[in-house]
C-alpha cells in the first residue's frame, strides 16, 4: 500500500490515498479487485491492510461509528485529526484484549480548518501526523525514493 | 385531584402531565437569579447571590458558576446539591470525549449529554429529578458562542438571551425589549430610515458586545433583584472571551470590575440630574 501527498508552500490542501487490491494468502489469490480504501465521510478515507476478517471489520467498525457520529450531532463532521485519533483508540483499547491486525494511513481535509492531513498507524496503535507514508511492502519502496524529500 | 399521580416520577397523570418534573421546575423559581447574554465576542453570565448568613465563612469558590472545560461553563439555578452531581457528569463528559478525539467537545454534545443524564430521572428507576437549572455558556469551533438553557425534564434549548431562578419571567419580557435595541443617537438618526427597513426584513436583534452584554446583564439583575441598590456583593458578573491566541478565557469580575459596570448604568439612568 502507498501514500504520497501533493506538496503545496503552505497549509496542505490535497491528500491522496493509493493501494492495491490484492486479496491473498500463501499460494491462493482469492481476490485482484478488493478495495482497500474506505470512506470514512465526504472529506476523509482510509487506506487499510491486514487479513481480510480484521480489515473489513474493523474498517466497517470505524466507519459506521462515524455515520452515527454524524447522524447524531446534526451533521456535524469531525476533523480528520479527530477520527485518526478515534481511530487509534479503538486500536489501544483492543490491543491488549484481541488485536486488530491492520495497519493504516488516513487522510482527509479539515473543513473548518481548511487544511488537509495525512496519518499513519499501525496494528499496535502507533499514531504519526505525516506528509507522506507508505504501510506494506510498498514502505520498502517509496522510503527510499522519498529520502531527501 | 392529581396528588395521586404526584408520587412518582416515572406516572403519567390523566392529563398527560409529569407532576413531579414540574414540581421541580417550580423549585428552581425560588433560586437565585441567573441571567445569560450571548454577546459578538463572547458570553456573559450574571447571577444573584444569595446571602443567607453573616455567619457563612466566605466563599472560595463561586457556588453559582463552573467551569466545566477549557471551552465552556454553566451558571447553576437550584439545589446545589443536586448541581454538583451533574456538574462532575458535564466535567467528565468533555474529559473522556477530548480522550477519545483529542478534540473539544462540541458545546450542544456537552449539553445534550447532561441533559440526557437528567432526563432519566423522570423515566427510569423511581427516583426524583435534579432540582436545577442550567445556562450553560461555550465556544467551538463549529457555531463559535452559544449560551444554552436546560431544566430539570432534560430539555434544552439554544438563546442570544435568557433568564432563569426568581423572577425570570419578568427578567425575560425585559430583555425581549432591550437586547439588541439601537441606542438613540445622532449617528443612529441618520440612519434612521434604513435601520427600520431592515429591521422590518431582519426581526434578529443586533448582538451586544461584551461590554454592552455586562451592562445589560446587571440592568436585568436590577429587575429582578428584590434590592433597591445594586452592589458587587449582591451580584457575580461572568464573561467568556477568546484571548489572543483563541483559547476560551473565563473570567468572573473582580468587585472593582463589577463596581465599575454597576457605575456605569447609574450614569446612563440619571443623566442630567441636579448639579
Amino acid at each position: 500500500q502507498t501514500t504520497q501527498t501533493t506538496q503545496t508552500t503552505h497549509p496542505h490542501t490535497t491528500v491522496i490515498l493509493a493501494s492495491d487490491q490484492t486479496n491473498a494468502r500463501s499460494i491462493l489469490t482469492y481476490q485482484t479487485n478488493l478495495d482497500k480504501i474506505t470512506e470514512l465521510s465526504s472529506h476523509s478515507a482510509m487506506g487499510i491492510s491486514g487479513p481480510n476478517a480484521d480489515l473489513v471489520n474493523f474498517s466497517e467498525y470505524i466507519s459506521k461509528n462515524l455515520a452515527l457520529y454524524e447522524l447524531s450531532n446534526d451533521g456535524l463532521k469531525l476533523s480528520p485529526h479527530a477520527q485518526a485519533n478515534f481511530c487509534r483508540g479503538e486500536l489501544a483499547t483492543a490491543l491488549r484484549k484481541g488485536p486488530y491486525q491492520v495497519n493504516i494511513m488516513l487522510g482527509g481535509y479539515d473543513t473548518v480548518k481548511g487544511e488537509a492531513s495525512l496519518y499513519w498507524m499501525d496494528y499496535l496503535a502507533a499514531l504519526a501526523k505525516v506528509n507522506y507514508g507508505a504501510q506494506g511492502y510498498a514502505s520498502s519502496f517509496c522510503c527510499r525514493l522519498w529520502i531527501g524529500i | 385531584m392529581a396528588r395521586r399521580y404526584d408520587s412518582s416520577t416515572t406516572t403519567f397523570s390523566p392529563e398527560g402531565r409529569l407532576h413531579q418534573v414540574e414540581y421541580a421546575i417550580e423549585a428552581i423559581n425560588n433560586a437565585g437569579t441567573c441571567v445569560g447574554i450571548l454577546a459578538k465576542d463572547g458570553v456573559v453570565m450574571a447571577s444573584e447571590k444569595k446571602v443567607t448568613s453573616s455567619l457563612l465563612a466566605p466563599a472560595k469558590s463561586s457556588e453559582k458558576t463552573y467551569k466545566l472545560c477549557q471551552h465552556a461553563a454553566c451558571n447553576v439555578a437550584g439545589l446545589t446539591a443536586d448541581a454538583n452531581i451533574l456538574i462532575d457528569q458535564a466535567r467528565l463528559r468533555a474529559g473522556r470525549y477530548a480522550y477519545q478525539y483529542c478534540e473539544a467537545i462540541p458545546v450542544e454534545q456537552l449539553v445534550e449529554h447532561v441533559c440526557n443524564y437528567k432526563q432519566a430521572y423522570t423515566q427510569y428507576g423511581g427516583l426524583r429529578p435534579f432540582g436545577v437549572a442550567f445556562l450553560f455558556a461555550g465556544y467551538d469551533t463549529h457555531y463559535g458562542f452559544q449560551l444554552y438553557q436546560s431544566d430539570p425534564s432534560g430539555n434544552y434549548s439554544g438563546w442570544k438571551a435568557t433568564v432563569i431562578g426568581a423572577n425570570n419571567q419578568a427578567g425575560k419580557s425585559f430583555l425581549k425589549n432591550e437586547y439588541g435595541a439601537k441606542k438613540e443617537d445622532e449617528d443612529e438618526k441618520m440612519k434612521g430610515e434604513e435601520e427600520e427597513k431592515s429591521a422590518e426584513e431582519a426581526p434578529e436583534a443586533s448582538m451586544p458586545d461584551v461590554q454592552e452584554a455586562l451592562r445589560l446583564a446587571v440592568k436585568v439583575l436590577n429587575k429582578t433583584m428584590d434590592a433597591t441598590a445594586s452592589s458587587p456583593d449582591k451580584m457575580e458578573l461572568f464573561c467568556m472571551t477568546l484571548d489572543d491566541d483563541g483559547e476560551c478565557s473565563h473570567k468572573i469580575l473582580s468587585a472593582d470590575e463589577a463596581q465599575k459596570v454597576i457605575d456605569e448604568i447609574e450614569a446612563e439612568t440619571a443623566p442630567s440630574g441636579d448639579s
